[in-house]
């Protein structure tokens, strides 16, 4: 009987560079296919994350919309500014109260306050200009006062945030002339405008995501829908008026020709619509 | 032949091949259970808690509706509010400064998930922006939503700050969903950190199920009527007589000619002196903005038109069609409503004066809270003076009257006072009788002063707050307690007339050559003769202090 000589018998040279290349096609496509599945999932990761992050500053913008007396938008930059009354009461212990509403007259309709507030009736206002006057002197129920400085005023054609600097042409505490922090952006005659403690919100684009201020203070809402388109519409003879945004995002699997990017833009839109149920709606 | 054994052997190597599958199912089955977890985590938020943070808001909604439909109720004294289907009085502490009542729905929504409990807090208003005697209700609402799913998936966990309470800023509570949405897992955050909203009754409150909660705010406040158009019926309409007319005009238009005094004279012909605005000369542009909205609205079929009407015509299934009809503008014979009758005002504090007494004063600045004299009925004659004619910032007055009785005599309305005459009989004057020395659009001048005598410059020259002439003189006719009884208004020639009528429960009729500066509400209306009818658009802007029904004047949510 002959000895074998199993154990012995080694790779020709060809079986060796052949078993190596076949072995490493088949790493290289594992790797590759490891690769490409960690990719696919980050990218899919990175939609739904982005689509949540959307989605919560639309349930944001929504509700700060809908309790807002007034909403600015502007496409340049791309912001929406929200002026919303002051229903809480810091108490110092960051368990802040409820105001008590109170009842005021805008033009012909009862308007409810949570924070004293005053109404000035047919002011007068022109664009570029942070003067603005009212008869004062001839009506009894619409001035401004002296206690009307540092605070918010609100009302058609005055930027939001704005505040009134310095009252003159008083008589008796009756003045009718204000100086505001920012100037008119148009001009208008027989305006009613809101002064007192009210609060800012505004929804901005910086950087990769939309930032969220109140009172100046950053909300952390999102860090990666990028794209804020907001519309409002205020049609006076519906006596109405409504906010439209968009919330888009650049997915990271987005490649080629940036005309492209454009299409990968439009298909992660997030849409709303929502309505002013707060308007202040005086007619006088 | 060489017969040589094949022994077999095996070949340590091949265990490599097992352990690269393995470890390939391993990997594979990472990416899997992470792309597994992922989608979990954003179904969780996007089916679950999206849906229920939504719903939570319809349900806090639905719980306002509820109980802006319940303050509706006040208006008709036949259905309080707040006495059945399921309100009770809100447990003590009541919101301050009550009373309030409170009321749960619950088992609704899908598996019956959502709930809501509302409470409903009367209010008084002490700034005189309405009548103290008017109540205004603050509508809280809280909608529930059960939250399915598994919890906490994707959330922050930074609930706890310090102490028991939660805390609501963005640096202790955490940031993106966990701050928009606050899902109360195992505790009710909203009582455990501000209690009942206003600091009190902090406590741990254990959930039985995760939840959302939304909280929402609603201030309901009166509707008054307004006077939106010339003539509004219930019952029936025929007028005005074949040589009148019906049209408008507007006292605060600064382009009216003569503001001080209209006069009726040769309304064809435009003139210094000349009412020239009215629709009867529609060729003059300069009024004719103001002269088509004479609007004519009946809650019947039953429409009888005597002379052109100058504006809108509504009925309750009549057949006015343009072609048979002098009617300038739109018709709409589907139009119902209805006029609640018009309840006696309360009279406390006011002075029951001596029917022999001609001459009374009205000294009050405000017209929420006039002057008040009771009558037990007007057959001489009465003028209600200013008080307040020598004050040089507000030199204007109101005054309430309540007639228990009827009306047949002279009422005369001083200059700067707004008079409002309630009475619960019959009205029967002629035009002259009713003198109301008010005029469009009253300013008050400085007194330029004399020789000798210095000048007075008030320091604050008030325009009257009231534009419309009309607006100072107002009828309201309270509807007899007695079923089937009609109070009846009758007004003959001579005289012109500034005045509206708000008698809901009230046959009115005009008869003779009169010419009305008005607008009127009542049961049935019927002109003749030479009758214009001449409906002031100012009156559309001035509460005449009935309220026909409440409004929401603020929605705010709380995101505490």
């Amino acid at each position: 009987m002959k000895p074998g000589h199993i154990g012995r018998q080694g790779f020709t040279l060809i079986e060796m560079l052949l078993a190596l290349s076949v072995g490493s096609l088949m790493l290289a496509a594992i790797v590759a296919a490891s690769v490409c599945l960690q990719k696919s999932f980050v990218a899919v990761d990175d939609f739904f994350t982005s689509h949540l992050q959307q989605v919560r500053i639309i349930d944001y913008l929504s509700r700060d919309v809908k309790r807002a007396y007034i909403v600015i938008s502007s496409t340049n930059p791309q912001t929406v500014t929200c002026i919303l009354p002051n229903y809480l009461t810091d108490n110092g212990s960051n368990q802040p109260t409820r105001a008590k509403p109170t009842l005021s007259l805008v033009g012909n309709k009862i308007v409810a306050n949570y924070q004293p507030t005053t109404t000035v009736n047919n002011v007068t206002l022109i664009q570029n200009s942070a003067n603005i006057t009212c008869p004062g002197l001839s009506l009894i129920s619409t001035h401004f006062s002296s206690t009307n400085v540092g605070q918010s005023i609100i009302g058609t054609g005055i930027p939001a945030g704005t505040t009134v600097q310095s009252v003159s042409g008083c008589v008796l505490g009756n003045c009718s002339q204000a100086t505001m922090s920012n100037a008119a952006y148009v001009s208008t005659t027989s305006a009613d405008v809101t002064i007192g403690s009210l609060t800012n919100v505004v929804y901005s684009v910086v950087n990769q995501a939309i930032r969220r201020r109140e009172n100046g203070a950053i909300t952390n809402i999102a860090a990666s829908a990028d794209n804020l388109i907001p519309t409002t519409s205020n049609i006076e003879l519906l006596n109405t008026e409504f906010t439209r945004s968009t919330v888009t995002f650049l997915p990271i699997f987005a490649k080629g020709n940036p005309g492209f990017y454009n299409d990968e833009r439009a298909g992660t839109m997030v849409f709303s619509l929502s309505y002013l149920r707060n308007r202040r709606r005086g007619d006088g | 032949m060489t017969n040589e054994m094949r022994v077999l052997t095996q070949n340590g190597n091949d265990g490599n091949v097992l352990l690269c599958a393995l470890c390939t199912i391993v990997i594979v089955s990472f990416i899997g259970a992470s792309v597994l977890i992922n989608c979990t985590r954003h179904y969780n938020i996007t089916a679950k808690q999206l849906k229920g943070w939504k719903e939570a808001l319809y349900a806090a909604e639905a719980g306002g509706d509820a109980g802006f439909d319940e303050v509706r109720k006040a208006r008709d004294p036949t259905n309080l509010p707040f006495i059945v289907d399921g309100w009770t009085t809100a447990p003590s502490p009541a919101p301050t400064p009550g009373p309030a009542w409170t009321k749960t729905i619950s088992g609704f929504g899908q598996g019956a998930n959502l709930s809501t409990t509302v409470t409903i807090d009367k209010l008084t208003d002490n700034t005189g922006t309405i009548p103290s005697t008017t109540p205004y209700y603050r509508i809280r609402s809280v909608g529930t939503a059960r939250l399915y799913g598994l919890p906490r998936t994707g959330l922050s966990d930074k609930f706890f700050a310090a102490g028991p309470n939660f805390v609501a800023n963005s640096a202790s509570r955490g940031a993106g969903d966990t701050l928009l949405r606050k899902i109360d897992f195992k505790y009710d955050h909203f009582k455990a950190t501000y209690g009942d909203g206003d600091g009190n009754n902090l406590g741990s409150s254990p959930v039985p199920y995760p939840q959302i909660t939304r909280r929402i705010e609603l201030v309901a406040v009166p509707k008054y009527y307004v006077f939106g158009g010339a003539l509004r019926v219930v019952n029936a309409f025929n007028g005005p007589g074949a040589p009148g007319f019906v049209d408008s005009y507007n006292s605060k238009n600064p382009t009216n000619p003569n503001p001080s005094s209209p006069k009726v004279i040769n309304n064809d012909i435009p003139g210094p002196n000349t009412t020239s605005y009215y629709g009867s000369n529609p060729s003059n542009s300069t009024y004719l903005a103001d002269a088509h909205d004479g609007d004519v609205s009946v809650a019947a079929t039953n429409f009888i038109e005597g002379g052109p009407i100058w504006g809108d015509v509504t009925t309750n299934g009549g057949n006015v069609t343009h072609s048979g009809y002098q009617i300038s503008g739109t018709i709409d014979n589907n139009v119902p409503f209805t006029i609640p009758p018009l309840p006696a005002p309360d009279t406390t504090g006011f002075t029951f004066t001596n029917p022999g007494t001609q001459t009374i004063t009205a000294n009050s600045t405000s017209g929420s809270a006039p002057t008040g004299f009771v009558y037990s009925g007007i057959s001489g004659s009465v003028t209600i003076m200013n008080g307040n004619a020598s004050d040089p910032t507000f030199p204007y007055a109101y005054a309430k009257i309540v007639v228990n009785g009827d009306i047949t005599g002279k009422i005369t309305v001083e200059k700067g006072v707004t008079a409002e005459i309630w009475f619960t009989g019959r009205m029967r004057v002629k035009g002259d009788d009713l003198d109301n020395q008010n005029v469009d659009r009253g300013t008050q001048t400085a007194n330029p002063g004399s020789v000798g005598i210095p000048p007075s410059i008030p320091p604050t020259l008030a325009d009257d707050p009231n534009p419309s002439r009309v607006g100072h003189m107002k009828f309201f006719g309270i509807s007899p307690t007695i079923s089937g009884t009609t109070q009846t208004i009758e007004i003959d020639s001579p005289g012109n007339i500034f005045a509206t009528f708000y008698a809901p429960s009230a046959d009115i009729s005009l008869t003779g050559n009169v010419d009305v500066f008005s607008a009127i509400v009542g049961r049935s209306f019927s002109g003749d003769g030479n009758a214009g009818f001449h409906y002031d658009k100012a009156l559309n802007q001035v509460q005449i202090g009935v309220v026909t029904d409440y409004q929401i004047a603020s929605y705010v949510e709380d995101v505490r």
